[in-house]
This record gives C-alpha cells, sequence and structure tokens, in this order.
C-alpha cells in the first residue's frame, strides 16, 4: 500500500510525491500533475534550483507553455495576462465541463505559471533556470533591474533582489512610477520574501 | 487522473462535493438571500430573469412568521401590515446571526430584535425563539433560512415547470468557512445543492464583466472596479480586473456593518433608553419595540430622499416620540458606521494593490446605496466625480448569480452573453499555529482559487512523537484572533532531535470551495512519507467553537507543537 493509492482513492492531491515524482513521472501518470506547483512553492524555503532546468525541458510543465505562449522573454505582460484569461476560460472549475480535464488541477497549473510569469523577478529568475538568458537581471521592457548584478550564485541573487525590490519600493512610495500592476507584484514580493 | 465519484453523501452535514463529471441537465438558479430581503434569478436563454411571487414582487421580504403549526415565510405570505412582523412571532435579519456564537457582538447588537435572542456569553450558539401563543418556540438560523429556501424554491419549481436542485447562492464576503457551512446546512434542509457559493460583490463583478463585453468586444483592455454592496446586514467591497468576459478579482473586504446598524443607532437617538424596553421581554414590550422600529426605518427611508422628517410615534405603553430629525443628525450619529464603510474600501484597494487613480468603475450596489451619505463617500474614498450607472442596485448580486448559475451548469450562448468568469480569490487567510501561539498562514488571503499551497514544518522538542496541527482562518498575527476551523493529530513521527522530521501541511480549495487539509511527515533523505498521510476536510469543529484550542491547550501545553523550518536564504 503506497502512498499515491491511498490518497487517489479520496481524491486528493498527491503533492507529498513532489520528490520522488520527478523520477517517477512519467510511467505513474497518464496526465502531469502539479507536482511542479509544489516544488515551486517549497522552494521559497529550501534552496532548490536545478529541478526547474529539469522542468522546463518538459513540454508540459513550461509555464509559457501552459499558458500557450512560446517561451520568449519578449513577450509582454498584457500578452500573459490575455493568454492566461483565455485559458481561464477553457480551464476554469466553472467553465470547463469536459469530464475527461481535471479542470482544477488544470487552473491550479494554470495560476502557478501566470504567477510566476506576471511576477518580473520571479520571471527573470525562471527565464534563467529556462536558458532563455544568460544572467538575471538584464533588461526587460518595461520592467528594469539594471542595478542587480548577477553574482553566479543563486542564493546571493536573491537576497540581492530583496534588497534592490525593497530599496525600489522606498523610492515609489516617493515617486508613485511604474504601472499599478508592476507596483503591486513588487510590493507583494516583498512581503512574500520577508 | 479522473476524479472519483462520490457514491455516498459526506458525513459532514455539507453538500460541497467536487461537482459530478456528468453535465448538468439544469440551470442552476441564482439565489440571493439578504439579512432583509431575498430574490431568486434564472438565465432564461437570453438573459436573467428575476422571478416574481403570486403577489408581483421580485424581492421578497426574509422572515419566517411561526403563527400556526406550520410556519411560513415572506416568500408565500402576506403580512396583513408591518406591526404583525414585530409581534415576536416573526423572525428576521437571520443572515446576521447565522455560524455565530453568544459572546459575538453582533450577536449583542441583535437582542434588541422584536423576539427572543438569548445569550449565555460562553461561546456557544444563542437561543433564538419566536413568540407563539404566548410560548417561546426555538429555532435556529439555519431552519429560518432553509423555510424560506423552501418557499423560493417551491415559487421558482411553479415559475419554470421543473424541479430546481442546484444553487448559486451570493454570501457576504466576511464570512468565515464556518459561517458557509451553517448556509451549505440551511440549503441541504430545503433540499437544494449549492453549485457555488459567490461573496456578493463577486456576483456583481459577473455581471460587470458581462456588461462590458457587450460594450466593447473583447478589445482586452482591462478595467478595474472597486464594487461596494451594502445591505441591511452587511458590508463588502471588492475590486476586479476585467477584460474579455473574465473577471479577476484581486481582493474582497467585508463586515457585518449595514443598515441594521444605521437602524438601531437611529432607535437610540430617537429613544436613549430603547434597549431597556426589551429587557423583560413582554408582549406589550416587543410591540413598543417593533413600532419604534418600523417608525425608524420609515424615517431612514425618508431621509434618502428629503432632508428632514417628522416621527411622530406612541409606543403604546405612554411613551410618545415626536421629533424632527435632519440628514445631518442622522449621518452624525452613524459616524462610525460610515467610517467603518470607507476603511473597508481603503483596505480593499490596498489588498488589491491598486490606487484610486486606476480605478475605471465604481460600483454601489445593495439596500443602502439608497443613502446619499453612502454615495458620497465611496465616490470620496474612491476619488471619483461620478459612480457607475447600469445597474439595478437591487438586483445585482441575484443577477450575477444567475449568470454563475449559468455558466456554470455548462450553458452557452450563440451571442456569447455566457462566455464569463470570475476568477474568485479567498477572503481570508488559512494557516495554522506554529510557532507557539503564532498564525501561520500556508494560503494566504486573496489567493486564486481553487489553489493548493503548502508549508513545512518540524518538531519543537527532541524525540517529540506527535504533532496537533490546527487550523485557523483569519488575518491575526496570533491564532486566538482568528477564527478555528479544526484540528487533528498526527502521529508516530520518528524519534528525532527537533528540527530534523519534516512535517508538510497542504492546504486544498476545490472549485467548490471545500477545504481540506493534508499533513504527513518526511524524514530527511526518504521522499515517502513515515505513516499514511492525514487528510481531514475542514471544519470539523461545530459553532465555532473557539474554546476547544484553549482546551487543547489546556490538556498538551506546547508538547505537541509546530514551528516553521526557516527560509535558508
Amino acid at each position: 500500500m503506497n502512498f499515491t493509492s491511498s490518497l487517489n482513492s479520496v481524491a486528493l492531491p498527491k503533492p507529498f510525491l513532489s520528490h520522488s515524482h520527478r523520477h517517477h513521472h512519467h510511467h505513474q501518470e497518464r496526465k502531469p500533475t502539479f507536482s511542479l506547483i509544489t516544488c515551486r512553492s517549497a522552494t521559497n524555503y529550501k534552496s532548490s534550483s536545478t529541478y526547474k532546468v529539469k522542468d522546463g525541458e518538459n513540454e508540459s510543465t513550461n509555464f509559457y507553455k501552459l499558458l500557450s505562449l512560446n517561451p520568449n522573454i519578449n513577450t509582454s505582460k498584457d500578452e500573459i495576462k490575455k493568454a492566461y484569461r483565455s485559458m481561464a476560460l477553457r480551464y476554469h472549475p466553472d467553465v470547463c465541463h469536459d469530464p475527461s480535464i481535471s479542470s482544477t488541477k488544470e487552473f491550479v497549473r494554470l495560476n502557478q505559471a501566470y504567477k510566476t510569469l506576471s511576477d518580473p523577478v520571479l520571471r527573470d529568475e525562471y527565464d534563467y533556470e529556462l536558458g532563455l538568458k544568460n544572467c538575471v537581471g538584464t533588461t526587460r521592457v518595461g520592467f528594469k533591474m539594471d542595478n542587480i548584478r548577477n553574482h553566479g550564485a543563486a542564493q546571493n541573487r536573491w537576497r540581492q533582489q530583496v534588497l534592490e525590490l525593497k530599496r525600489k519600493s522606498n523610492c515609489r512610495m516617493a515617486q508613485k512610477e511604474g504601472s499599478w500592476a508592476s507596483r503591486m507584484r513588487r510590493a507583494h514580493n516583498i512581503s512574500n520574501m520577508d | 487522473m479522473a476524479e472519483p465519484a462520490y457514491t455516498v453523501a459526506s458525513d459532514s452535514e455539507t453538500t460541497g462535493e467536487e461537482k459530478s463529471s456528468s453535465t448538468f441537465s439544469e440551470t442552476a438558479i441564482g439565489i440571493d438571500i439578504g439579512t432583509s430581503q431575498c430574490s431568486v434569478a434564472v438565465w432564461n436563454g437570453s438573459q436573467v430573469e428575476l422571478l416574481k411571487n403570486t403577489r408581483n414582487q421580485k424581492m421578497m421580504r426574509s422572515y419566517v412568521t411561526f403563527k400556526d403549526e406550520n410556519p411560513s415565510g415572506g416568500v408565500s405570505s402576506q403580512l396583513s401590515n408591518e406591526q404583525d412582523m414585530l409581534s415576536g412571532a416573526a423572525i428576521f435579519n437571520m443572515k446576521r446571526l447565522i455560524g455565530r456564537v453568544d459572546t459575538d457582538p453582533v450577536v449583542h447588537s441583535s437582542k434588541s430584535l422584536p423576539f427572543l435572542v438569548q445569550t449565555l456569553g460562553i461561546g456557544v450558539r444563542p437561543l433564538i425563539a419566536a413568540l407563539v401563543n404566548n410560548v417561546w418556540r426555538s429555532t435556529t438560523p439555519e431552519e429560518v433560512v432553509a423555510i424560506f429556501l423552501v418557499e423560493l424554491k417551491a415559487m421558482a419549481e411553479i415559475q419554470l415547470k421543473r424541479p430546481i436542485k442546484n444553487v448559486v447562492l451570493t454570501i457576504p464576503a466576511s464570512f468565515n468557512r464556518f459561517q458557509l457551512t451553517r448556509i451549505e446546512r440551511a440549503c441541504a434542509m430545503a433540499g437544494l445543492h449549492v453549485l457555488r457559493l459567490m461573496p456578493e460583490p463577486t456576483a456583481v463583478a459577473l455581471l460587470y464583466a458581462q456588461q462590458n463585453t457587450s460594450q466593447n468586444t473583447n478589445t482586452g483592455s482591462e478595467k478595474i472596479a472597486l464594487i461596494f454592496n451594502m445591505g441591511a446586514g452587511y458590508c463588502d467591497v471588492a475590486v476586479t480586473a476585467t477584460a474579455g468576459g473574465v473577471s479577476q478579482i484581486k481582493a474582497l473586504a467585508g463586515s457585518a456593518i449595514g443598515g441594521e446598524d444605521l437602524l438601531q443607532n437611529m432607535m437610540r437617538h430617537l429613544l436613549p433608553d430603547s434597549e431597556s424596553l426589551l429587557t423583560s421581554h413582554g408582549l406589550d414590550d416587543i410591540k413598543s419595540v417593533g413600532l419604534l422600529r418600523v417608525a425608524t426605518q420609515d424615517a431612514i427611508h425618508s431621509l434618502s430622499s428629503q432632508t428632514t422628517v417628522q416621527v411622530d410615534v406612541e409606543l403604546g405603553n405612554g411613551t410618545k416620540i415626536c421629533k424632527v430629525v435632519d440628514r445631518g443628525e442622522f449621518e452624525e450619529i452613524n459616524q462610525d458606521v460610515f467610517d467603518k464603510c470607507a476603511s473597508l474600501i481603503i483596505q480593499c484597494l490596498h489588498d488589491a494593490k491598486v490606487d484610486t487613480e486606476d480605478v475605471s468603475d465604481v460600483i454601489v450596489v445593495g439596500g443602502c446605496s439608497y443613502i446619499p451619505k453612502i454615495k458620497s463617500l465611496v465616490k470620496s474614498t474612491c476619488k471619483k466625480q461620478e459612480l457607475y450607472k447600469g445597474m439595478n442596485p437591487l438586483e445585482a448580486a441575484v443577477s450575477g448569480a444567475a449568470l454563475e448559475g449559468a455558466v456554470a451548469s455548462g450553458l452557452s450562448d450563440p451571442f456569447g452573453s455566457l462566455d464569463l468568469l470570475t476568477i474568485q480569490v479567498t477572503p481570508l487567510a488559512i494557516g495554522i499555529r506554529a510557532d507557539g501561539n503564532n498564525f501561520v498562514p500556508i494560503i494566504p488571503i486573496s489567493t486564486t482559487m481553487p489553489a493548493q499551497k503548502d508549508l513545512i514544518f518540524t518538531t519543537a522538542h527532541d524525540n517529540q512523537a506527535e504533532a496537533l496541527i490546527i487550523v485557523y482562518e483569519g488575518e491575526g498575527k496570533k491564532v486566538e484572533e482568528n477564527h478555528l476551523l479544526g484540528y487533528f493529530k498526527i502521529t508516530g513521527i520518528p524519534l528525532a532531535p527537533k528540527g530534523v522530521p519534516e512535517i508538510r501541511v497542504i492546504l486544498d480549495i476545490d472549485a467548490s470551495s471545500v477545504l481540506r487539509v493534508l499533513a504527513g511527515v518526511l524524514m530527511p533523505g526518504s521522499h515517502q512519507p513515515v505513516n499514511p498521510v492525514m487528510g481531514v476536510r475542514m471544519p470539523t469543529v461545530d459553532d465555532g467553537h473557539g474554546w476547544c484550542a484553549e482546551a487543547l491547550n489546556r490538556a498538551y501545553g506546547s508538547t505537541l507543537d509546530l514551528v516553521t523550518v526557516h527560509k535558508k536564504i
């Protein structure tokens, strides 16, 4: 009696398998589960970065592909929002009535993808992990991170970003610059990382 | 992985099972059970239609009278006059009392209602009773709500000529999960299945999304709207980003303040010792309070259209009130309520990380939206000159619920009028007790639903073999400031120094907003949980029994405590 089957029998999600999952993923599951999501949320508490590169190679867990976008650092925030909305209209449990689709899981995955890609810092990290860009902190249209230096180590980068965001946040309080969306995401990130 | 079909209903009273895999054969109706009025609407194939009762009313009073053997509600029966409702036999305002315990200030403020609300102040449900032939006959808020749900159901079945099972119900944004189970219980008693529970402003948001798609066909440009909904019992605020028929709720805020508070403040203003009238709960006292209530209500309504009102009422016990009240006085005595309304708007904008200049439309709905001060305070707080027009303030929430009913029932419309979606967020954070008496949120406030989040905890003591998972909902930093949802124990943690075992707690909210809490133990180096994982559907506690937590503390102290695993930065 393993953990998977006992959980499956009561229709519960299987995030406990997140670690082992990566290895058994393909033969155990007909469809990808949101193991990725659990991993990602766990990264807030544990240092880990390698898995993301692995997952990035997997078609079904690439956040861009989840949103039906081509992985591209130049994809605008509006395009991401638009993609998220149209995917939500297909997969949200309220509107998805296809019994062969586990819409709740699909939608939770979409949310994770959207949350990451719509957040400049998380997206920057993610693009870096995907290999879409060579270093974190290079300029993207609509989001400036020019002062953040890439120290190589992920941990350093993380800390640097937190500090930088705090500084920017303080500046923003004084200047009120940027769109509401970028401000809210920055603010949100800081509160999460604190 | 397909969801297994449930063959038996869950034991936990509620009916919130995951929607079955088969498509729905019927369109769910929308029901708005307000503190003072209720209404029903349905998608009729081309638009939303509000159903009327036999007296041609779309808005029906939310009360039940216990005069005869069979209680009857405001949907079917007609009161001969308003005073009938105030004879002790009619129970109303139950939406304010449902799921609340007798230590709750909202329950205490309800003691001036002209029926019996008895409190013992120990954290159990209050005794509510109607006066029938000079005997106090006890009832419960669930029963009262169920009675008018039965009547609404019967009314809809006659008009739609089909049985009604599935409903979308609007609820106040401030309802906690325990209160939601009480509403679901009332629905189950009435033979209804809750397809969705929608916070009232989010139902309005769906209607707004529909109005916007028909106006500018999917331009993709996002519009931010602030929705302020205030009825007799509750005030709710939502901030939503809308484009292409999709309304993404950014934040929700709400409180149990409403027209009832305005009414009580006004009653106190007209008769300073009005509360002492009801101490004995004699028949004459009830009548006096009832007369005062009716006169006050009329005066408040008049003050929405005129600047002064003459109150003339004989309370039957020798007291006669003869007073002129102007609008300024009314606004002054209710300053606290209005301040609270403004603070909810500010809080909601803050939680949504939205500035007032980003807000395109400000929508004010609900019974209190007719009060000039409400309109002006919302406008000034949002720094807007004009409010959104094009919504009936009393019908917006129920219309949105009917739209959701159609959408969630799988209906589509050839003109795309149902290509709509409201993406909901959690109105409150949910988490567990850890690090001493701290509340550690696992699903933060304003998290998109359905959601699944996890956090890793560890033991607080060396060789700790068991741990208590105590789940709370709320925003307070300390657990006692939040609402207890339930608790369970995980056992068989392998003996190890503190901080070594990894206790993973997962919170899962499904599409029907059902919350499940999972907890399992992992040891370093292993990817399999040590023991079978615990999966508990919450809430498990009755009646918001906060004192269960105190009892647990007395029994176990800190021996079964958890601490958070610190982030390694």
